[in-house]
C-alpha cells in the first residue's frame, strides 16, 4: 500500500512557551538573517486565553497555509506549496516587488533591505529532509514547538485560531496550537483548572 | 506601505491614461469631428503618461531590471495580469495613433484598447481586494479605481482639446454626475469601513483623521459645483475653467489614491 504523503505543520505548545525568544535567536543566528528579519516571532498574547488571568505567549512564524496568499499574490511564481504541506520561498526567483507581504494575512514575507527579496520560513525543509527537526524546534528549552503530520494529529486537542491570530480559514492556515489551562488561585498556591 | 509612493503615482496615471483613451476615442469615433493632429498630439500625451507611469512602477521593486520575471504568474496572480495588460492597452494605443484611419479601423483598434484598459483596471483593484487588508476587500476598491479612469481621464481630454483647437468641448453634464458619484463613494466607503472588521474600522478613522480626505472631498465638490454651474447656464466653460477643473480633479484623485494606501491596515 502506498505511504500517505504527510503535511507537515507547526504544533505550538502555549502551555510550555515561556516567550523567551529562543527560537527567534536560533533561527536568526543559523540563518545568518539580516537584522531587521526575523523568520519567527514571538509575542505575548491576551491574558484571558483560558478565561483566568495568565501570562501567555505565542511563538509564530510561517503557517505554510493550505492556500498560500502570498503564492497567489506573487507576480513571479516565487513561491511554491510542496507536497509535504511546506510553502517555500525560491530567493532566485523574487524581484522584491512585496506584494506576498501585503497578500499575507500574518505579514509573514519580509524585505530583506539588503537582498532587496522577500524572505520566510521554510521550515527548514532541508533539515527535515535529512531527518533533522528545524532549528527552532531543537532550540526550544521547553520543546514548545513540534513538526507534526496534519493527517495524524487529534484536531480535538489543538486549536487552529487563536484571539489576534488572523482568521485561520482566510487561507487554511496549517499551525495548530495546545491553549494554556487555565489557573486560579487557592490559599497562596497555584492549581490548574482541571485539577480543582 | 512605505514604498507605496511608486503605486500611487503608476495606478493613478494608468487609469487617467485609460479613461483619457475612451474619453478620445469615443469622441474621435462617434461624435465632434476633430482634427487629425489634434488626436495624433493628444493620443501621444496619453502614451507619453501611460509610458511614466510604467517606468515609476518598476521603481517599487527591489531588483528593477528583473521586472520581467514578474511576467510568469499569469495562471494566479493578479499583479501579472496587470502587468500584461497595460503594456497591451499601450500597444494599441500606439496601433490607433498610427493606423487607426477608417471609421472601421478606429472601431476595432479603439474598442480593443478600451477592453484591455478597463481589464488593466479590473486587474488592479483584484490586486488590492484581499482578505488580508480589510479595508481593500470590498468592492470600494474596483469602483475607486474606475473613478479615477472616469473623473480626471476625460477631463484631461477636455483640456488638451480646449488648448490644441481653442474651443471647449462641453462634458458638463458628464463632470457634475461623475464627481457626484465620486463623492457619494466617499461617504459609502467610509460607512462600508465602519461596519467592518476591527481593522476596517481603523482604517476609516485613519482616513476621516486625515486632512488629506478632506482636502480630498472639499476639492471634489468645488469641481461638483463649478461643473454644474456651467451645467445651469448651459455654456461650455473657457479655457481656463476645464484648468481649473483639471486641477482640482487631479488633486482630488492622488491624495484619495495616497489615503488608499496610507490608510490600509493590515488585519
Amino acid at each position: 500500500m502506498a505511504k500517505k504523503q504527510k503535511r507537515y505543520a507547526f504544533l505550538i505548545n502555549l502551555e510550555r512557551c515561556i516567550g523567551c525568544n529562543a527560537c527567534t535567536v536560533s533561527c536568526k543566528s543559523f540563518y545568518d538573517l539580516h537584522p531587521s528579519i526575523n523568520r519567527r516571532f514571538v509575542r505575548e498574547t491576551s491574558e484571558l486565553l483560558t478565561g483566568t488571568p495568565k501570562r501567555n505567549y505565542i511563538s509564530t512564524s510561517c503557517n505554510h497555509c493550505d492556500r498560500p496568499a502570498c503564492a497567489t499574490a506573487c507576480p513571479t511564481g516565487a513561491y511554491i506549496k510542496l507536497d509535504n504541506g511546506i510553502v517555500k520561498h525560491n530567493q532566485d526567483r523574487c524581484i522584491g516587488c512585496r506584494m506576498c507581504a501585503t497578500a499575507c494575512p500574518y505579514g509573514v514575507p519580509q524585505f530583506d533591505p539588503v537582498k532587496k527579496k522577500m524572505d520566510k520560513c521554510d521550515m527548514c525543509v532541508d533539515r527535515l529532509e535529512a531527518g533533522e527537526q528545524p532549528i527552532c524546534v531543537v532550540s526550544c528549552p521547553l520543546e514548545a514547538i513540534a513538526i507534526v503530520d496534519l493527517n495524524e494529529i487529534d484536531e480535538s486537542q489543538v486549536v487552529a485560531d487563536l484571539p489576534g491570530f488572523a482568521d485561520s480559514s482566510i487561507t487554511g492556515s496549517s499551525t495548530r496550537f495546545i491553549l494554556p489551562k487555565g489557573t486560579t488561585v487557592v490559599r497562596g498556591g497555584i492549581k490548574s483548572w482541571n485539577t480543582l | 506601505m512605505e514604498h507605496a509612493m511608486t503605486l500611487v503615482i503608476f495606478t493613478f496615471l494608468s487609469q487617467m491614461a485609460i479613461g483619457a483613451f475612451a474619453c478620445l476615442f469615443f469622441i474621435d469615433t462617434y461624435k465632434e469631428k476633430i482634427s487629425e493632429r489634434s488626436t495624433v498630439i493628444s493620443l501621444i500625451t496619453i502614451l507619453a503618461i501611460s509610458a511614466v507611469a510604467v517606468v515609476v512602477s518598476v521603481f517599487h521593486l527591489g531588483h528593477p531590471f528583473a521586472a520581467y520575471r514578474a511576467l510568469l504568474n499569469f495562471g494566479a496572480s493578479w499583479l501579472t495580469r496587470e502587468i500584461v495588460f497595460f503594456p497591451l492597452f499601450m500597444f494599441f494605443v500606439l496601433l490607433y495613433t498610427f493606423f487607426a484611419k477608417t471609421k472601421a479601423q478606429k472601431q476595432i483598434l479603439g474598442w480593443t484598447t478600451v477592453v484591455f484598459g478597463a481589464v488593466t483596471i479590473f486587474s488592479t483593484a483584484m490586486i488590492y481586494t484581499i482578505p488580508s487588508v480589510p479595508a481593500w476587500n470590498n468592492g470600494t476598491t474596483l469602483a475607486a479605481f474606475f473613478l479615477t479612469a472616469l473623473l480626471p481621464g476625460p477631463i484631461l481630454v477636455q483640456l488638451l482639446l480646449a488648448l490644441l483647437e481653442k474651443r471647449t468641448v462641453n462634458f458638463n453634464l458628464y463632470t457634475t454626475v461623475v464627481a457626484f458619484l465620486a463623492l457619494l463613494l466617499n461617504g459609502v466607503t467610509v460607512s462600508v469601513l465602519k461596519s467592518g472588521l476591527p481593522a476596517a474600522v481603523e482604517s476609516a478613522g485613519l482616513l476621516t483623521a486625515s486632512p488629506l480626505f478632506w482636502i480630498k472631498i472639499a476639492t471634489l465638490a468645488a469641481a461638483f459645483a463649478l461643473a454644474g454651474y456651467f451645467l445651469l447656464k448651459k455654456k461650455a466653460g473657457t479655457v481656463s475653467t476645464v484648468t481649473t477643473l483639471f486641477a482640482l480633479v487631479i488633486v482630488a484623485e492622488f491624495l484619495g489614491r495616497i489615503l488608499f494606501y496610507s490608510s490600509g491596515v493590515h488585519l
